[in-house]
């Protein structure tokens, strides 16, 4: 058989393993190709991550703060918001559910605001807490 | 390595794991542990899970260190330990021979079967414990009889058959190395381990337990998935071609990587139109890499060094067997693990073949040319699969306290303590990984 196809067929599991073998010389704890997110709660709240959100929020962060949310989490472009409104644009009742169990107070007027956004990003399971928290017919909704 | 990293990355399940790791310390002796697990269930006889989960649990508590760090670490050690013992039983004597254990390699960690036993633990995954005493037992077979061989094999039966129903394949590969006489494992040993198999199946119907039948749990059919209850509906009636089904998709499952718990995905791509290329990497890698498997067969039958391709097929066809009631792909996961051996030897003879001419090593060759880079890529899909179920995992210990919990404080603060650890574990999230990842790998 020849040595070199014999050679290039283990090729593709050698590099497999080098970057392998790299991953865990560079970052033990983590792994260099795939290390642990580094996000704040809006972001948490975007990417579906119930339980870094719970782990920010245990730690000590404002479940009330705005913060900034990448680009391609929620919307194409960076945008700034506080956990709850990071919930409803990303349609996820659980996640508002949460938020608000972790101690995000939802006033009657950031009901409102959060009313105008479901109705930008609909979803019926938002809609029946919101409507629950704050009953009422949709607001007038500023035009963006 | 890196796998044993991504193994050891995902936080302690809540479900099936938790419980058990709470439940075991509740008795006041591992010997009260053991009886009274050994008549918990109407189908199983597993008193050793519980019994390691509580040596585990009281390791972590006497060394100061997180549960997660014993758990899950005993889970990487059994990662590693198969990529070590999948080396020692490959006998590596030449160049030719490491090329070939590189590309079986990339095949047993890359089969979906691999991902399938690393994703899940019971706390501790059984089924990857069933698949390292395989492999112990079969690199005993390969080398000098000693009587610690023959005594350490027949205790690793015994041993697992009170872990895990599956461990009945420990007894198969046992006796198919005696059959096919590898120097390690006498007679007399094959006797002991068939002895110790029929205690096991006569001590069941004597403490109350019974196979699970139809029913038990929720499996696929053609391109979709049935809970329990539809299942009986649907099959109770005459369930004989439904097991038939399960027994073939269990077979099928390893050699072609489809189906998966008994769906086609292939099916599903005809009904749907949606076709991600992950199913076609998976079916022509797989689909390949057997047919240069069976194109040696025979090959293998003739010389004795190789004969453990002949185990891997009973192994193959007695874990389609214990998918009669039920598929799912951890059950097949040590046959996966055979697949590989299987795989090792063709390639050895693949690339040894020196003047052998015609078409069968010209074909073979493109075959392998041509797989071995979608096996390397699967096997970097393993770790997509892992780094996806630790978020999942870790995620699911946001959940109320659960019902089984009950009132009992020291339980619930147990369960407190676990959760913490839990959440503390930070983990990649999927929307930060690459997104052609959810077409390409699993």
């Amino acid at each position: 058989m020849s040595r070199i196809a014999v050679v290039l067929a283990c090729v593709p599991a050698v590099v497999v393993a080098l970057i392998g073998a790299c991953g865990v010389v560079v970052n033990p704890t983590g792994g260099w190709v795939w290390p642990p997110d580094d996000v704040n709660v809006s972001e948490a709240v975007a990417t579906r991550n119930y339980a870094e959100v719970v782990r920010l929020l245990e730690n000590g962060a404002d479940p009330t703060h705005p913060n900034v949310v990448r680009a391609s989490l929620l919307t194409s472009r960076p945008v700034v918001a506080i956990p709850v409104e990071a919930a409803v644009m990303a349609r996820n009742a659980a996640m508002l559910g949460l938020l608000m169990n972790k101690g995000a107070v939802v006033t009657p007027g950031m009901a409102g605001k959060l009313k105008c956004l479901n109705a930008e990003y609909p979803d019926q399971d938002v809609k029946a807490m919101l409507d629950q928290l704050a009953p009422g017919d949709l607001p007038h909704c500023p035009v963006n | 390595m890196s796998i044993a990293q991504s193994v050891y990355n995902i936080p302690i399940q809540v479900s099936d794991s938790v419980e058990v790791i709470i439940e075991s310390r509740r008795p006041v002796s591992s010997w009260a542990l053991m009886t009274e697990m050994s008549r918990s269930s109407a189908t199983t006889l597993r008193p050793v899970r519980y019994l390691q989960a509580r040596w585990l649990g009281e390791l972590a508590d006497a060394a100061g260190v997180p549960n997660h760090v014993v758990f899950r670490g005993v889970h990487a050690a059994l990662a590693l330990a198969i990529v070590v013992l999948f080396a020692w039983v490959a006998r590596v004597r030449s160049l030719t021979d490491v090329a070939a254990l590189g590309v079986a390699l990339t095949v047993l960690v890359g089969h979906h079967t691999f991902g399938a036993m690393m994703r899940e633990s019971f706390p501790v995954n059984h089924y990857a414990e069933v698949a390292c005493g395989a492999l112990v037992i079969l690199g005993i077979a390969q080398r000098r009889p000693r009587l610690a061989g023959q005594v350490t094999a027949v205790v690793i039966l015994a041993a697992g058959l009170l872990l895990i129903e599956s461990a009945v394949l420990l007894w198969v590969v046992l006796v198919g190395c005696v059959a096919l006489r590898f120097p390690g494992l006498s007679r007399r040993t094959a006797v002991a381990a068939t002895v110790v198999l029929a205690l096991y199946l006569a001590a069941r119907p004597l403490l109350g337990i019974r196979s699970p039948g139809l029913g038990g749990h929720g499996t696929g059919w053609l391109a979709a998935s049935y809970s329990a209850d539809e299942v009986v509906a649907r099959f109770g009636a005459n369930p004989w071609p439904f097991y038939a089904y399960n027994v073939l998709a269990g077979a099928l499952s390893v050699v072609a990587s489809e189906p998966r718990s008994g769906v086609y995905r292939v099916l599903e791509g005809i009904q749907t139109g949606n076709w991600p290329p992950v199913v076609a990497i998976h079916l022509i890698s797989s689909l390949v890499l057997s047919m240069v498997i069976a194109a040696y067969a025979r090959t293998a039958w003739r010389r004795p060094e190789t004969r453990q391709l002949w185990i891997a097929l009973a192994i193959l066809v007695v874990s389609a067997l214990l998918c009669a009631t039920y598929v799912k792909d951890d059950i097949v996961s040590t046959a996966g693990v055979f697949n590989a051996v299987a795989a090792y030897v063709a390639l050895c003879l693949l690339f040894d073949g020196g003047s052998e001419r015609g078409l069968r090593p010209a074909i073979a060759l493109v075959g392998i040319l041509s797989v071995a880079p979608l096996w390397a890529f699967r096997s970097v899909g393993t770790h997509f699969d892992l780094r996806q179920t630790a978020f999942v995992t870790r995620n699911d210990w946001v959940t109320d306290r659960p019902s089984w919990i009950g009132d009992s404080q020291e339980r619930y603060q147990r369960f407190t303590a676990l959760r913490a650890e839990a959440i503390r574990h930070r983990v990649t999230s999927p929307s930060f990984l690459p997104r052609w990842e959810r077409y390409w790998v699993e």
